[in-house]
C-alpha cells in the first residue's frame, strides 16, 4: 500500500467516503428495487454489489484512519528531527568558536611566557648547565610512548 | 496492513563536529640537541605544556559535544 503516500489526503478521503456511500445507496436501492417494475430483476445484483462495496468501504475507512495517524506521526517526527538538527548545528558552531578562542588564548600565553624566558635568559642560565644524562632523560620523556596508527 | 505503508525517510543526519577538533593531535616537540641551556629546556617545556593544554581543551570540547548531542538525539521520540 506504499502508493497511498502519493495520493493526496483529500482525494483519498473522498474516494473512501464515496465507496461507502455507493455501497449504502446500492444496498438500499437493491432492497427496494424488487418492488419497482422493470428494474426489479437487478435488485439482488445491486444488493450484493452494494454489500461488497460497503464492506470494502468500511475496511478502507479503518485503513484510512491508520494511514492518517501514521502520516501525522511522520510529520511530528520530521519536525522533531529538523529541530534536533538545528540545535546540533548551533551547538557545533558555538563549540567551534569557543574551542578556537581557547586555542588562541593558550598560544598567546605560551608566546608571552617564551618571551619572558628569553628576556631573562642570562639570569636563568646563570652558569647552570644541564648534563648529558638529564638531556637524555628529558628527550625520552618527550618522545611518543605509543606508535601512532590513527594518522 | 495500511499502517505499514509509510515510505517517508525518517533519518536524523549525523551531527557535524567542530572542524578544529578533527585535526589529529601533534607529537610533543623534542628538545633541540644543539641548544642545551636551561632556558632552552624551559622554552621546550613551555611549548609542550601549551600543546597539552590545547589538547586538553579540545578533548573536553569533544566530551561536551558528545553529551550535548546525545541529549538532543534522545529528545527525538
Amino acid at each position: 500500500m506504499w502508493f497511498l503516500n502519493f495520493i493526496p489526503t483529500e482525494l483519498l478521503q473522498l474516494a473512501i467516503h464515496g465507496v461507502v456511500a455507493l455501497g449504502v445507496i446500492l444496498s438500499l436501492a437493491g432492497a427496494f428495487a424488487s418492488r419497482i417494475a422493470f428494474i426489479g430483476q437487478y435488485g439482488i445484483a445491486a444488493k450484493v454489489l452494494g454489500s461488497v462495496l460497503l464492506l470494502l468501504g468500511v475496511f478502507f475507512e479503518g485503513g484510512y484512519g491508520v494511514e492518517m495517524s501514521y502520516r501525522l506521526r511522520t510529520q511530528q517526527l520530521q519536525a522533531e528531527i529538523a529541530t534536533a538538527e538545528k540545535k546540533s548545528d548551533d551547538l557545533q558552531k558555538a563549540l567551534s568558536v569557543k574551542s578556537k578562542q581557547k586555542t588562541i588564548i593558550i598560544k598567546e600565553k605560551v608566546a608571552e611566557n617564551a618571551k619572558d624566558i628569553e628576556a631573562n635568559r642570562i639570569v636563568i642560565n646563570n652558569g647552570c648547565t644541564i648534563s648529558d644524562d638529564a638531556w637524555m632523560f628529558y628527550n625520552r620523556a618527550v618522545a611518543p610512548k605509543v606508535s601512532d596508527s590513527t594518522r | 496492513m495500511l499502517g505499514c505503508s509509510t515510505t517517508v525517510p525518517l533519518r536524523q543526519k549525523f551531527p557535524t563536529a567542530p572542524d578544529n577538533l578533527l585535526i589529529p593531535a601533534d607529537n610533543l616537540t623534542p628538545p633541540d640537541t644543539n641548544k642545551r641551556s636551561l632556558t632552552d629546556m624551559l622554552e621546550n617545556v613551555n611549548e609542550n605544556y601549551g600543546k597539552y593544554y590545547d589538547l586538553q581543551q579540545k578533548y573536553n570540547t569533544w566530551i561536551e559535544w558528545y553529551n550535548s548531542n546525545k541529549k538532543i538525539s534522545d529528545g527525538v521520540k
